[in-house]
């Protein structure tokens, strides 16, 4: 695979150093010299100074005949502008942006760019993995729907507890898809399987419901 | 018409002043247009003459008007046209396709100096001045013309 980067710093850089451990073909456009001389250092010629959001940037760093196209600079406006240069003008056929304010992302989706990956979401996500008292861990966003997956633990001595699965009696619009129980064991969900203290279950939420599937799955005795 | 304005620069405060600048010198102090110019830096809004600072028809709201919490500030919901002219094209560009569509503007305009980038947008239906191209244009003709006699 063939992935061109804009943008070498946390997200861009270490991504490119993965991708190219992994055998994967990379080039890194970054404005920054020291950006770039940093990764040609680490990663080999792989790198060029150059402004992600100028055509000519993007033709020479070969997004013509990328099969990935990422934008991940510090700013939403250059990635933007970035993902439509490599759709429209060089037909990218996988676009994605990292998004930094959040109110961008609706404009990306209706820019066509493929992936959206929102940076506060990100952090988000680690922060809540970080605190293992939260109950509820917004997994990932559905790209371009107004849905998420998340995952919910069952409290030691919640209401659902003992119950079959079917008597949840979630909100409509969401999908139970996992059960991971305490022991780490994964188990596909079925109508009669009983809810055990400790679980973790894993669904797809319109994400106004998101908040009432927190509340049954949780509510406590 | 209500018109917003985003940067205050050269040509956002020519335009600024020419939408309601003839009432600003002539007897009336009514402007067919309410015109609100958001810009990034106070230097520049304070640089700006104290009569259209003043004048009822202009408005000023200091922010970044790619971001959607200032543009509501700045009546972006009720507004008719939106012109985006700060100094930087992808700015520009990601306010005016805000403007355009989010808040539905109808009339949304842009300058964007990269002819290539200016290319691109207007095949996405932005209507963009891109004065590198035109500058081209001009003295193109120009030469030409001079030539030709």
């Amino acid at each position: 695979m063939y992935a061109v980067i804009a943008g070498g710093g946390d997200i861009g850089g270490r991504l490119a150093g993965a991708l190219a451990g992994g055998g994967h073909e990379v080039f890194v456009v970054d404005v920054d010299p020291v950006v770039v001389n940093d990764l040609r250092n680490r990663l080999g010629a792989v790198a060029e100074q150059g402004d992600a959001s100028r055509v000519a940037a993007l033709e020479s760093a070969g997004v013509s005949r990328s099969d990935l196209f990422l934008a991940a600079t510090a700013s939403d406006d250059i990635n933007l502008a970035a993902c439509q240069i490599a759709k429209l003008r060089f037909g990218a056929p996988r676009t994605v942006a990292v998004v930094r304010d959040p109110e961008n992302a609706p404009l990306f989706e209706a820019a066509g760019v493929d992936q959206i990956i929102s940076q506060t979401d990100i952090v988000f996500s680690h922060l809540a993995n970080l605190l293992p008292a939260h109950p509820l861990i917004r997994l990932m966003p559905i790209p371009g729907r107004q849905q998420e997956l998340v995952s919910v633990k069952v409290p030691r001595n919640g209401t659902v507890v003992g119950k079959p699965l079917k008597e949840l009696n979630l909100p409509y619009g969401c999908l139970l898809t996992l059960v991971i129980d305490s022991n780490g064991q994964v188990k596909l969900p079925a109508d009669e399987m009983i809810v055990n203290a400790g679980d973790e279950v894993v669904l797809v939420s319109p994400v106004e419901s998101t908040e009432s599937i927190l509340e049954i799955v949780t509510e406590q005795a | 018409m209500n018109i917003i304005i985003m940067g205050g620069g050269r040509v956002g405060t020519h335009f600024l002043r020419v939408l309601v600048g003839n009432v600003v010198d002539g007897p009336s102090d009514i402007s067919q247009h309410n015109v609100c110019l958001v810009e990034r830096q106070r230097t520049r809004i304070e640089a700006l003459p104290p009569r259209l600072l003043e004048h009822p028809a202009v408005s000023v709201v200091e922010g970044d008007g790619a971001s959607s919490e200032v543009l509501v500030v700045a009546g972006a919901e009720e507004a008719d046209a939106f012109v985006a002219l700060t100094g930087d094209d992808r700015v520009n560009a990601l306010a005016a396709q805000k403007a355009k569509h989010f808040f539905k503007i109808e009339h949304v305009a842009l300058r964007v100096r990269d002819p290539e980038l200016a290319r691109m947008y207007t095949d996405l239906g932005l209507a963009v001045f891109c004065p590198t191209e035109a500058a081209r244009e001009f003295f193109m003709a120009h030469i030409f013309e001079s030539v030709a006699e």
